[in-house]
């Protein structure tokens, strides 16, 4: 490598962080041979919910199944975390910083055995549906090394590329869902997403819409599953679609929405009384407990609206009607 | 956060292989923890591997390090995390295992000792053979890598043996990204000391040093300049070869902080030098030229 001063390649971005600019262009300069392949993947969301997605270092352990993490430490800009990963046999631990390159990019560098990663990611968006372009460098010291491992290489992380995205993606398009219906986050008024604005589950990222906007006031008919479980759902999944579980003649009602960053509840497990949400683990206690041999109506509020809940019951439960005032 | 780390391996499985190595010496603790700290002396002072910054902030430094191990060039990045001004924690993971490594910083009888714990996580067999090699090639490295920080410290140790100077990141925790900037001054020359000298600048005189202020005053063809003997940076020490000299732990470029020629009348020039105001004046008595240099109170 080459000797040169370090202020060249670093850049500050508030005088407190300083970061690697241009990482594989710097790194070529260096003596380091990259070899790359672009990935691409798009869909109707926002550059935005992109962003959001590859910044929240909450999410793998729910999602990404395949992967086991542990996190190391968070700036406005940057984040380290270690994945581990099984390849064959092995668990093989990956130490990644990931960063912050510009509005609309990203960063991911890490080093195995001996070759090092640079993953470029950049977004663009264009009438609401956003392309993303995924740039794999893989550079080396060792050009003869790198030739070999390369064709290897770009099949393992191709393959891994597809499932990560796979896993993604629901997300993402949820995001694009949401945004559809009108619905808009806190994040979105800033001009970057902060790694900070990522580590907390407790925040309400999502801006509640108080209007209606469709007319649920009707019947419903309710999954039966072995004359036991049954669940039915009411509107759609957003702050005033309801979704139901009936558990021993008693009704469970919980929302069909996370107000953290506007996951979908509808299934998810019901366990010990609560439901958690799939992206990032957050609890939710039933709204409304009704025990059906009380009686077969019951009413609660619930968004700032009255929500009446009527049961018909003929060789078990069979309708239910609702109405919202 | 490297805690968490230790503790989540272990909760997943991972065994660990244990490695305990110290430094002892005649410098303060607050040397060597400038020396873990200090980002910008690698391409200076380790010739055996190569560094190169992606992030550096008020409490973290994560750099890409090529070493040579095991006849190829091997690229690691390292993650170093320094809360506290006693310690440093470091994390890397290459080849399939984890390293976590704990660095303190004490005090030892008049001097320092630094004592230094690796941990070498694995699974499988295969992990344990890695990490058992990694554990060797540690051991031989730490040797190489200490014997060339080893200097740094000791010249520190040297400069404040002599009571006259201190550090001004004694008081503080010394930020990883604090010492990007080598054209930082850091060296403080303390209060209290006198300081008035008249001398003949005559055809023999070649060069006086004033080793309390740790100044030299040298001629060079017809020009007298006025340099400092150590690096106002960190201390490094200066030699006298020429006057366009840089600091060999940092690069700075070392400039002399007054030049004039002989027999030029000066009258109280002022220049700055370690945080204090010195004065210098030149003038002709009887035929003779004289100098005179004196630290302001």
């Amino acid at each position: 490598m080459k000797r040169e001063r370090l202020s060249v390649s670093l850049s500050s971005k508030n005088n407190k962080d300083y970061l690697a600019v241009n990482l594989p262009k710097n790194l070529l300069a260096e003596g380091v041979v990259f070899k790359s392949f672009t990935l691409s993947s798009q869909g109707k969301f926002l550059g935005k919910d992109v962003d959001w997605n590859f910044k929240d270092f909450l999410h793998p352990k729910l999602v990404h199944k395949q992967l086991d993490q542990t996190h190391i430490y968070t700036t406005d800009f940057t984040t380290t975390q270690i994945f581990f990963q099984k390849i064959l046999f092995f668990r093989i631990p990956f130490q990644v910083i990931q960063y912050d390159t510009g509005p609309n990019s990203l960063c991911y560098c890490f080093s195995f055995f001996n070759f090092i990663v640079c993953i470029e990611t950049s977004y663009e968006t264009r009438n609401q549906n956003t392309k993303v372009k995924t740039k794999y460098n893989i550079g080396s010291l060792n050009k003869l090394l790198l030739n070999l491992a390369f064709p290897l290489l770009k099949i393992v992380f191709t393959k891994n590329y597809r499932i990560l995205m796979s896993e993604d993606m629901p997300l993402r398009l949820r995001k694009g869902q949401l945004r559809s219906w009108g619905f808009t986050f806190k994040t979105d008024t800033k001009e970057k997403i902060s790694y900070h604005d990522c580590n907390k589950i407790t925040t309400k990222n999502i801006n509640f819409i108080n209007k209606k906007t469709e007319d649920i006031s009707k019947k419903i008919k309710y999954v039966y599953k072995e004359n036991k479980i049954c669940s039915f759902y009411i509107g759609r999944s957003d702050n005033f679609g309801l979704r139901g579980e009936l558990r021993d003649n008693k009704v469970f009602v919980f929302p069909r929405i996370c107000n953290h960053e506007g996951a979908c509840l509808d299934n998810t497990d019901l366990k010990g009384g609560l439901i958690s949400c799939p992206w990032h683990g957050k609890k939710f206690k039933p709204i409304f407990i009704h025990d059906l041999i009380s009686g077969h109506s019951f009413n609660f509020i619930y968004s700032k609206k009255n929500y009446l809940l009527k049961f018909y019951m003929s060789k078990g439960y069979e309708k239910i009607n609702v109405s919202i005032s | 956060m490297t805690q968490s780390v230790r503790k989540f391996l272990n909760h997943s499985g991972y065994k660990f292989l244990s490695l305990d190595l110290e430094t002892i010496g005649e410098w303060s603790p607050h040397d060597s923890e400038w020396n873990y700290s200090d980002a910008l002396h690698f391409p200076y002072i380790h010739k055996s591997f190569s560094q190169k910054i992606l992030n550096i902030c008020s409490e973290t430094n994560t750099s890409l390090f090529v070493q040579n191990l095991f006849f190829l060039k091997n690229p690691v990045i390292i993650y170093q995390e320094h809360k506290t001004k006693d310690s440093h924690e470091y994390l890397a993971s290459s080849y399939g295992i984890t390293i976590s490594i704990v660095t303190r910083h004490l005090t030892h009888k008049q001097g320092a000792i630094t004592k230094t714990n690796y941990q070498f996580f694995y699974s499988g067999f295969i992990g344990l053979l890695i990490a058992f090699s990694a554990k060797i090639a540690t051991k031989k490295n730490y040797k190489k890598v200490i014997s060339e920080d080893m200097p740094m410290r000791a010249q520190r140790g040297i400069l404040r043996k002599t009571k006259n100077i201190f550090f001004k990141s004694d008081k503080n925790i010394v930020t990883p990204n604090s010492t990007l900037n080598p054209m930082d001054n850091n060296v403080f020359l303390r209060s209290g000391i006198i300081l008035k000298k008249r001398f003949i600048l005559d055809d023999d005189f070649t060069s006086k040093i004033f080793e309390k202020v740790f100044l030299r005053v040298s001629k060079e063809k017809n020009k007298i300049i006025i340099l400092p003997t150590i690096c106002p940076h960190e201390g490094s020490p200066l030699s006298d070869s020429d006057c366009h000299m840089r600091c060999k732990w940092h690069g700075r470029k070392i400039i002399p902080y007054i030049s004039f020629n002989i027999g030029d009348s000066i009258r109280n020039a002022k220049f700055k030098h370690l945080n204090k105001t010195f004065i210098i004046r030149s003038d002709h008595e009887k035929g003779k030229t004289f100098c005179e240099l004196e630290l302001q109170k």
